[in-house]
């Protein structure tokens, strides 16, 4: 039995911010279908939501980025003189090495740091793991703008990089055929980019499925079992992981 | 020693860093309602996660880890900027931005009447409807972030979004008025 005062403001917001457990959830559910004033309430603050996030969305930082701030270079600051003493015991070395060497002989040390970066190349890509767990379409775009960003970056610079997109939650949106907002992009993404995979949780899907919502996948979307444990699964193998 | 993955790696994360920027600005805006003051805070968060980068002992909370330092640094400010020990309950004395530059280039009314109540909650409440509707952190990780029990989020969610919905009706209705009173004019 529910007790009179069921459901109390908390238990909506709860509803609203997909923070209530299955049972409770489909007893909210059953109850918003037969009370009126119910689902009047639930839509409202559901329009809330989508109001607040509306009102900031477009709200952009104008500061220039962080490797021109004081603080990168600090923190960084390390590395570059670590490099420019490689840079100055290389640029000898090829020196030394060029002054032995018959003149049509290629530098040996270009050739070695060719080798080098091509063996890297061959056996170590970059690895990111993307994941989009929220619908709001802020979010997602952002997450497009700054996967797109990195292929390309990667692509122009010929250097390898495997890139997956995994979606679930609320995020599932992203990579439904016929409702993601970003179908079309999602699809010329793919097509220029054969190293971005996309991935959608399977448990999202089982939920949606148990709720009488079945959804068709964008094209060559492929099953993770759930999100957790291919987060797991490519943080243990050595992938980076950014939740978008 | 392949110092080719150190420089990638770099770029990574740098790229990590920058990617959260605005989503930093946004919120430190919604709380300060300042812009030069969320863009320095946003800056000293994205400063003080890299300097302390090492810490982070879980990857998937790098998000709430920095949102967590935005907090800090924004109750920095006020510790060195306002007399009181107790941000929550103070009230709020920062001015109003109805007419910055910034807001008069607003094309919509709507959005700028919902900054509007937002900026005139508590800022307890502030804090705690912002982080779960803008950035959608779970009442979990916004306790964590903020410091406070998950009752206190909960309850505090709750008042921001009683306290919205009245603010934005009672405009909806002001505006309904001033509409019908054009009309008599015209």
């Amino acid at each position: 039995m529910t007790p009179p005062n069921w459901p109390s403001d908390e238990h909506i917001n709860a509803f609203i911010d997909n923070e209530l457990d299955s049972a409770e959830q489909t007893s909210l559910l059953e109850a918003i279908e037969q009370d009126e004033p119910l689902r009047n309430r639930v839509c409202e603050t559901q329009g809330l939501k989508r109001l607040l996030q509306h009102a900031y969305q477009d709200m952009q930082p104008t500061s220039t980025p962080l490797r021109n701030r004081f603080g990168w270079r600090r923190i960084y600051g390390q590395y570059l003189i670590a490099a420019s003493v490689l840079l100055l015991i290389g640029g000898s070395s090829g020196w030394m090495i060029s002054v032995n060497q018959p003149a049509d002989t290629p530098p040996k040390l270009a050739r070695l740091i060719n080798t080098i970066g091509n063996d890297n190349v061959a056996q170590e890509p970059d690895k990111i793991l993307v994941q989009v767990s929220s619908a709001n379409p802020v979010r997602l775009q952002s997450a497009l703008d700054e996967t797109e960003q990195l292929l390309t970056s990667y692509d122009a610079t010929k250097r390898p990089l495997e890139m997956e997109i995994l979606a679930n939650g609320n995020g599932i949106n992203l990579l439904v055929d016929g409702g993601s907002p970003f179908k079309a992009r999602i699809e010329k993404m793919q097509a220029m980019y054969p190293n971005l995979h996309l991935y959608a949780c399977q448990q999202t899907l089982e939920g949606l499925a148990a709720r009488g919502i079945h959804v068709h996948l964008l094209p060559n979307t492929r099953m993770a079992g759930s999100a957790l444990e291919e987060i797991n699964r490519r943080v243990r193998q050595g992938w980076d992981f950014v939740r978008a | 020693m392949n110092i080719l993955p150190l420089f990638y790696r770099q770029n990574v994360e740098e790229r990590r860093f920058e990617q959260i920027r605005p989503r930093l600005f946004r919120v430190a805006y919604s709380w300060s309602r300042n812009r030069e003051l969320a863009e320095d805070l946003t800056q000293e968060t994205l400063i003080r996660g890299l300097k302390h980068l090492a810490q982070l002992q879980d990857e998937a909370k790098f998000d709430s880890w920095l949102f967590t330092i935005l907090h800090n640094c924004w109750r920095d400010h006020f510790r060195k900027h306002v007399d009181t020990d107790n941000i929550d309950e103070m009230a709020d004395t920062l001015p109003s931005d109805a007419k910055t530059p910034e807001n008069e280039q607003i094309q919509s009314q709507l959005v700028l009447h919902v900054r509007q109540a937002v900026a005139s909650l508590p800022i307890g409440q502030r804090q705690v409807v912002t982080l779960v509707d803008l950035e959608e952190f779970s009442y979990m990780e916004v306790a964590c972030i903020l410091e406070i029990p998950i009752g206190t989020v909960m309850s505090r969610l709750c008042r921001a979004r009683q306290s919205l919905q009245t603010l934005l009706k009672e405009h909806a209705n002001t505006s309904a008025r001033a509409t019908g009173t054009l009309r008599r004019i015209k």
